[in-house]
């Protein structure tokens, strides 16, 4: 009797089957068609980067065995459940399955991944050339800098899904090129046909029936008209939902449309487009505030990680003369005495000037204290002063306006020293002041560590790369 | 980590390093700058055979640099700190004097880095009771920072 596993695996077989055409490999195309198609997952920025990534990763980039298309499938399946799957299975050679095989693996793959809320989105065809040259690095460094009001508008207009899905529909995106410029500076059949490249895996042909969707004063009056021309080419346009990366495309596009002969630069023709067609501009803080929704002003709560062991471990190793710890101990000095130098003994020479140095120090103080002694000692012979002597000086007159004395004045912050020296002299004497009257011991100083917040270019750079295959 | 929260931060910290192994990207600077956070947040909190095992970590990927980033001194240094707090004064000259020159040799004897080396190092002499040494090093270390930061300043 097979077991469930085997028979999941048969399944996978045949749909790799269908799309290889019998063969060992897959086109990297066909593998994207699959998993889009049979709605495996979700047509995102995010996991176009994922499978780039990983098909990259194979020995033949742009082709993968059965091998590898099956870790895909169930690395996919195991980030969209959030668990970790682990299959016992065979590798057996595919057979050729009958016809009847295939549409119920085809139904069944679709109930293993039950994904509950899925929203039709459709995508490029990366095959056109048009969209091959929009798929450029300039262009997307150049957008960069025009990605909040990029953002802003798709989002005026976006609708959202509970996997934190962006996302428009065609029946807003229409009007939304009414609103913006674009009609008076493109013709409706190159609209049209651009549009077309955008609606995989849904082909039409670019008729006149088709053009009429794009046509600004039939659509004005009537509010259902766009859903009524779709359904009588035979495609429900709720259906028809596009990202936030294929609505910068889709505007790229527009903007390569000035450059059909390939004379100027391709990044000349979108800056062309989008600093004077669409008039938008740079990105500022202000800008950035107002795409901020209400809930993600909200502070968050710090998440409840669990205890690591290695917290644990290190409490247990601070006042623990286990014999593991100890041998770690003496492996890294076995290991640091080979790099290091090695001291000389010299201390010899380091003790003798230890004893002038105590020498001179007592003989400092005890003229200090001598000095001091002296004054005092002076002080207690005079006789004290009488107001009836002669020799007493006289009492200071009384004016009406009792003058501060500069001498009781300067008394009141910090003895003889007032603010305006203090900030003079404590850069320039605080050391000398500080260092003989108390015991202040040097201190480390750590090394700095800069950390930069944005990513390197190398990374960019390989994104940059992976996306483009 | 300034409120105290030290195991927190421990768990942020390896949560980013699992998140970042994710995609691989061949990064040795990310690594070296994790393992030396690490190493101090566990300084800190007393655990200095924790601490000393990262900083060993960090030593092995900063081998890779060869005397072309300075970096590759912050793991002895760090050595050096923990050497101090276990009064093993002879150990912590000889990591200073390694990231000593280290430095000099990729930076130059100028820069505010060297200085903090420089002061270290005195600091040891200090407790070593090499005084001359001592006094030569703070004051060569205090006349490059007024030099580059100026008068007014922290050191």
């Amino acid at each position: 009797m097979e077991t469930k596993e085997n028979q999941i695996l048969k399944k996978i077989q045949s749909t790799f089957i269908l799309y290889s055409n019998g063969a060992d490999n897959i086109r990297k195309r066909d593998a994207f068609k699959l998993f889009f198609e049979m709605k495996i997952i979700d047509v995102n920025e995010f996991n176009i980067f994922l499978l780039n990534y990983h098909l990259a990763k194979s020995s033949n980039q742009r082709k993968c065995s059965f091998e590898y298309f099956l870790k895909l499938i169930l690395f996919i399946y195991s980030i969209q459940k959030n668990k970790d799957i682990e299959f016992q299975y065979d590798f057996n050679l595919p057979t050729l399955p009958e016809k009847d095989e295939i549409t119920k693996s085809n139904n069944i793959i679709n109930v293993l991944v039950n994904l509950n809320d899925y929203i039709e989105v459709c995508f490029p065809n990366f095959d056109e050339k048009l969209i091959k040259r929009a798929l450029n690095s300039e262009i997307f460094e150049y957008l960069n800098d025009f990605s909040e009001n990029l953002y802003k508008i798709f989002n005026e207009n976006a609708n959202k899904s509970n996997n934190y899905l962006h996302y428009i529909n065609i029946n807003k995106l229409i009007p939304l090129f009414f609103e913006l410029p674009i009609y008076s500076n493109i013709n409706s059949k190159d609209i049209a046909q651009i549009v077309s490249n955008f609606i995989c895996p849904w082909k039409v042909k670019v008729d006149t029936s088709f053009i009429k969707i794009f046509d600004e004063l039939l659509s004005k009056n009537n509010p259902n008209f766009i859903e009524n021309e779709f359904s009588l080419l035979g495609i429900d346009s709720n259906n028809l939902n596009f990202t936030f990366s294929s609505f910068v495309l889709l505007l790229i596009c527009f903007g390569l449309h000035y450059n059909k002969n390939e004379a100027t630069s391709d990044l000349n023709a979108t800056e062309y487009f989008i600093e004077s067609i669409l008039e938008l501009k740079k990105n500022t803080t202000e800008v950035k505030f107002e795409t901020i929704d209400k809930t993600e002003s909200i502070i968050e709560e710090e998440e409840t990680f669990p205890e690591s062991a290695n917290i644990k471990e290190a409490f247990r190793m601070i006042d623990n003369p286990n014999k593991d710890d100890f041998s770690f101990l003496q492996e890294t000095l076995y290991v640091l005495d080979r790099e290091l130098l090695v001291l000389e003994d010299e201390n010899e020479n380091i003790v003798y000037p230890l004893e002038k140095l105590s020498i001179e120090v007592e003989e400092e103080e005890k003229r200090k204290t001598d000095e001091k002694e002296a004054k005092i000692i002076k002080l207690a012979r005079k006789p004290p002063k009488r107001p009836n002597d002669r020799n007493a000086k006289p009492p200071r007159p009384h004016y009406f306006e009792d003058k501060p004395d500069p001498d009781k004045t300067n008394l009141k912050y910090f003895g003889y020293k007032t603010i305006e020296n203090f900030t003079n002299r404590l850069m320039k004497q605080s050391i000398n002041d500080i260092l003989p009257n108390s015991k202040v011991y040097p201190s480390l100083l750590k090394d700095v560590l800069l950390i930069p917040k944005s990513i390197p270019a190398e990374v960019i750079k390989q994104l940059i790369r992976l996306n483009r295959h | 980590m300034c409120d105290g929260l030290y195991e927190s931060a421990i768990n942020k910290v390896e949560r980013a390093k699992y998140e970042y192994n994710l995609y691989k990207f061949n990064d040795i600077q990310f690594h070296v700058y994790v393992f030396i956070l690490l190493g101090n947040l566990y300084e800190n909190l007393g655990c200095n055979l924790m601490a000393l095992n990262y900083y060993m970590q960090c030593r092995q990927l900063t081998n890779k640099f060869e005397y072309t980033n300075p970096d590759a001194a912050l793991c002895y240094t760090n050595i050096a700190s923990i050497f101090m707090s276990w009064k093993e004064y002879k150990w912590a000259l000889r990591c200073f004097i390694k990231a000593r020159d280290i430095k000099e040799y990729i930076i130059g004897g100028d820069c505010v880095d060297t200085a903090s080396t420089y002061n270290n190092i005195g600091v040891v002499c200090f407790y070593l009771g090499d005084f001359y040494g001592a006094y030569g090093y703070f004051k060569l270390s205090y006349e490059i920072f007024n030099n580059i930061v100026g008068y007014n300043n922290y050191f």
